[in-house]
């Protein structure tokens, strides 16, 4: 990993000298969190043994920006994390993009580059965020698993690990980055645009990469129908599975590029003078195989062929913002989420069940710019797994972030 | 009624010791050429410009603002030391304009408690904050055309009188007002040349402002025609 950082150090620098200009710009995040007994990474974002309240260094961004020539640019981004165990990561690429600009209205890119798809794209770093969190189709994993195909104990009905050993699920749609080339063609500006991406992965995907024959393809069209409102229609089609020992056997008869994941989504923003509101609802179907009792589950005992499942979920979000006017540089905002599995037939038993239990959270945040480079936001959340008391104090959380711009 | 002697000589004695150079005309000119010592800076994009809105292009506009004058930034002001002028806001309203993701100009200098009006010339949002001490303000996103008023400096703004505005949604965009404490100040030409014509006899601070460099400030005598050229640097 060091090597390839410094690589990317080498390359940007080498291409920056040339270049007419180069500019480097940052985002540091302190954070000083809790959260409740039943905290856990893949489902409030806070590892359980850090749940006590400490404070850390959530993220530490770099972002490049480079004019390689008149119609060439670099975007870049390096990131040192905690995420998933809580515990600082190795400096990471997050996002290495050549961009080709023939004209104003039409641009091409490739590398590793932030999904066309959905609006949380676009604000997922911590200064454009209004909470601390990702929406639960984007933080929340499911019983998804990119080595395993459906695997029912790693959802609600399961039992999670203590995060130590990777159990390999994922989220509806993970990171917001894939790898691939794009292309945005604003049509009418400022009114109508069309994304078109063409990837190694669906966007269930968690690695930049692949060791099968994986593709995707990501699709956005966005509209303005007039200023106080954006809308988008997105669509991701394509395979996520990853080559592993687990999977290495079943594969032989099982091409693993064969199991896929459709999303299908709409984000909007009405806004005007210091309101917002904003969000997002998408449908994601998954053809998968099932991993149960320790093995794959076949077609039948004899069988070499894998049993495929069809599942679905739905989620979305809802977010209110209000900037009150007579407090400049402060805000409020509310969001309303929720995930949701429906019921799927299982060919083996026939009996129509469902795949995990849907989740509900409602988070507040308040935000004040200390200066314009420095935001103190804070923000508190509560989700409840359907089914459970009110009474359990399980997955809350107060964060209180720090963000520094530079 | 005819003035008595005793009201002749009270008023002879206040102008001879407040306006004394503006009682008997006696007026000033201060004029040179400003020199930057870097020819055009640069503008910034937005951090983390990749997460911008895709419905406008990947880099930011070319606007009339950014292909001006390198001096339209530039501003020369004469500050009274010897004499307090008589200062009052602009009477005509002054327009900051929000055109291609910019806003125009990017420096107005204006008298403290002058109304500035801001309007939005693009087909997108805009929204004008400023965290300035005492002079904070958001009028929030507005629609095109749409003008909205703010009284500047109503309290006493420390420093050089800066109000710094933003955008909050295309963190790129800046601008500066200057609220002024002197009603003598003006913009360099496209070749770097001003002249403040007009000053009352006597002695000044006088300052060369450009929002991306070091201002430069000096006292000094102004008497006749002065000829004074300044550097600004980093």
């Amino acid at each position: 990993m060091k090597k390839r950082i410094l690589a990317f150090f080498a390359l940007f620098f080498t291409t920056g000298l040339l270049a007419q200009s180069t500019q480097v710009s940052g985002e540091l995040d302190f954070e000083f969190r809790a959260g409740g007994r039943e905290s856990n990474f893949i489902t409030n974002e806070i590892p359980n043994e850090f749940r006590y309240p400490h404070a850390v260094i959530n993220q530490f961004n770099l972002f490049f920006f480079s004019e390689l020539a008149e119609k060439w640019s670099f975007n870049g981004r390096v990131q040192l994390d905690i995420w998933g165990t809580g515990r600082l990561n190795q400096p990471r690429i997050t996002l290495a993009a050549v961009t080709y600009e023939p004209n104003t209205r039409l641009s091409l890119s490739a590398g590793r580059m932030i999904s066309p798809f959905g609006l949380y794209a676009r604000r997922q770093l911590l200064s454009q965020n209004l909470f601390a969190a990702a929406p639960l189709m984007y933080g929340y994993f499911i019983n998804i698993s990119e080595r395993r195909g459906f695997w029912p104990i790693a959802g609600n009905t399961g039992i999670y690990d203590d995060g130590s050993s990777d159990v390999g699920v994922t989220t509806a749609y993970f990171g917001a980055y894939v790898t691939g080339a794009s292309m945005n063609w604003i049509l009418v500006p400022n009114r109508m645009n069309i994304e078109v991406a063409v990837t190694n992965a669906a966007l269930a995907s968690t690695l930049p990469n692949t060791n099968l024959a994986n593709a995707g393809i990501v699709g956005r069209i966005g509209v303005q129908p007039a200023m106080w409102w954006q809308q988008g229609f997105s669509v991701s089609y394509g395979s996520f599975m990853n080559l592993d020992t687990l999977n290495e056997r079943a594969r032989a008869n099982n091409p693993l590029e064969q199991y896929r994941q459709l999303l299908i989504g709409t984000d909007f923003i009405f806004a005007y003078l210091w309101f917002e509101l904003s969000g997002e609802v998408m449908w994601s179907r998954w053809n998968v195989p099932k991993f149960a009792n320790g093995q794959f589950v076949r077609v039948n005992a004899g069988s070499s062929k894998l049993q495929e499942y069809t599942l679905t979920n739905l989620g979305g979000y809802v977010d209110f913002k209000i900037e009150p006017p007579f407090l400049t540089g402060s805000y409020l905002a509310f969001r309303a989420e929720r995930i949701a599995f429906e019921p799927f037939n299982d060919p083996i038993t026939k009996a129509r069940t469902y795949w995990d239990k849907g989740v509900t959270r409602l988070s507040v945040a308040a935000g004040y710019k200390l200066s314009r480079n420095v935001l103190l936001r804070t923000t508190y959340s509560d989700q409840r797994t359907d089914g459970d008391r009110r009474s359990d104090p399980d997955d809350w959380t107060v964060r209180t972030l720090l963000i520094v711009l530079f | 009624m005819k003035p008595n002697f005793l009201q002749v000589t009270l008023a002879l004695t206040v102008l001879c010791f407040s306006n004394l150079p503006i009682a008997f005309g006696q007026t000033a000119e201060l004029k040179g050429k400003i020199t930057l010592s870097v020819p055009k800076v640069s503008q910034r994009l937005a951090r983390g410009q990749a997460y911008r809105n895709r419905l406008a292009p990947e880099k930011p506009m070319e606007s009339k603002a950014m292909s001006s004058s390198a001096y339209a930034d530039v501003v020369v002001s004469a500050h009274p030391i010897s004499f307090k002028p008589k200062l009052q806001p602009l009477t005509k309203n002054r327009t900051i304009d929000q055109r291609d993701a910019t806003f125009i100009p990017r420096v107005l200098p204006v008298t403290q408690g002058t109304v500035v009006q801001f309007i939005n010339n693009d087909p997108f949002y805009h929204n004008v904050f400023s965290l300035t001490p005492g002079n904070e303000f958001n009028i929030g996103r507005r629609m095109r055309g749409e003008v909205v008023q703010k009284k500047i400096g109503e309290r006493k703004i420390e420093g050089l009188g800066e109000v710094k505005l933003f955008c909050d949604i295309h963190t790129q965009m800046n601008a500066v007002i200057l609220s002024l404490d002197t009603p003598y100040f003006t913009k360099p030409d496209a070749n770097g040349n001003y002249s403040l014509k007009d000053l009352p006899e006597g002695r000044y601070e006088v300052r060369v402002y450009h929002p991306d460099l070091m201002p430069v400030i000096e006292k000094m005598e102004l008497k006749g025609s002065v000829e004074k050229d300044f550097t600004l640097s980093r």
